[in-house]
């Protein structure tokens, strides 16, 4: 779809089945709520998303999820080999709508990327792969992670306010499910740490004849004395049979 | 032979480190409890805590938030044991 068709009225009130726009926007995105229920991996369902972006937000014609933790730009889903490469370049200049859209605003769109002065590093190497247009919206932002859906369009101008409010239906989705893969990290991880300190706790119920509380109150007092975490204080000891003390 | 450290109330310090109740409670399972988040949360609050183990956990947890950022352990234990 070209910026005029985006812009015009005519255009967008059918999507490419010949449907009501909005109506394929409703399939669409009630398709993904149930794939969110079901069991998708998440991978496969942010692939879905930004399949989904390019098909239904008028103007997009590349899609991508940007993350960014610490100074680390990844993408875990694209269309396009390019997305990849423009959050390259996102990490190689350190700006970029991506990086403005996560780390400060909700919504970051520039028109013209060949006179956008708020990148230049990287509206220059942008442009210079054929991208003219792009429209981020912030997905979650945290202390050190950020991520966000960022659509390309290839011609200036190419984002109305119908791809403003569209987009941001699909980057709630994103959202959504990226806060599922993030808890189950989360809890994955708790798993991992339960496990270590339940076992710490049995060599030292066993070494000193203690309960599992007093065990826990041992591991307690490691970990102040050497000022680092239950589970590294646990793990050292499944690892060397030691109690970190001050002293170790 | 069992001590009290000084420090925050778990209260305090829940204020203080800025965490949700969702991110303390996955801290806390992550070391061992196993109360539920409504618990935890009435726990860090002072509301019928049953004895220094619970207190303990929660205190851990806040406390690996702080050391996360560099600190030191700010939030005060019960009864902790010495080594033997």
């Amino acid at each position: 779809m070209t910026a005029a068709d985006s812009r015009d009225p005519a255009r967008q009130a059918l999507d490419s089945t010949g449907q009501p726009a909005e109506a394929g926007v409703a399939r669409q995105l009630s398709e993904l709520a149930r794939e969110m229920q079901a069991d998708t991996t998440n991978e496969a369902l942010l692939h879905r998303i930004v399949a989904a972006a390019v098909t239904e937000v008028p103007g997009a014609r590349y899609a991508g999820i940007t993350l960014v933790t610490g100074k680390n730009v990844s993408t875990p889903a694209a269309t396009d080999e390019l997305v990849e490469r423009i959050g390259q370049i996102q990490y190689e200049t350190g700006q970029g709508p991506c990086l403005d859209a996560a780390a400060c605003h909700e919504t970051v769109l520039s028109d013209d990327l060949r006179t956008e002065a708020r990148w230049p590093r990287f509206a220059r190497q942008t442009v210079d792969l054929g991208v003219l247009s792009m429209l981020s919206f912030q997905l979650f932002a945290g202390t050190e992670t950020f991520g966000a859906l960022n659509l390309y369009a290839t011609s200036a101008a190419a984002f109305g306010p119908d791809s403003e409010s569209i987009g941001v239906l699909l980057a709630s989705h994103a959202a959504l499910a990226m806060a599922a893969a993030r808890t189950q990290e989360g809890l994955l991880a708790a798993m991992d740490s339960r496990d270590l300190i339940g076992q710490a706790k049995g060599i030292l119920s066993e070494r000193y004849k203690v309960t599992g509380v007093q065990a826990f109150g041992l591991l307690v007092v490691s970990s102040q004395n050497v000022n680092r975490k239950l589970r590294e204080v646990a793990e050292h000891l499944v690892a060397t049979g030691e109690l970190l003390t001050s002293s170790s | 032979m069992s001590g009290t450290s000084a420090g925050f109330s778990l209260s305090d310090g829940w204020d203080l480190s800025g965490l949700t109740l969702a991110q303390l409670w996955l801290r806390y399972l992550a070391i061992g409890g196993s109360a539920s988040k409504a618990q935890v949360a009435a726990y860090a609050r002072g509301l019928g805590c049953p004895d220094s183990y619970e207190h303990n956990m929660i205190a851990q947890a806040i406390n690996e938030h702080f050391l996360d950022r560099g600190e030191d352990h700010p939030v005060g234990y019960r009864e902790i044991p010495s080594v033997p």
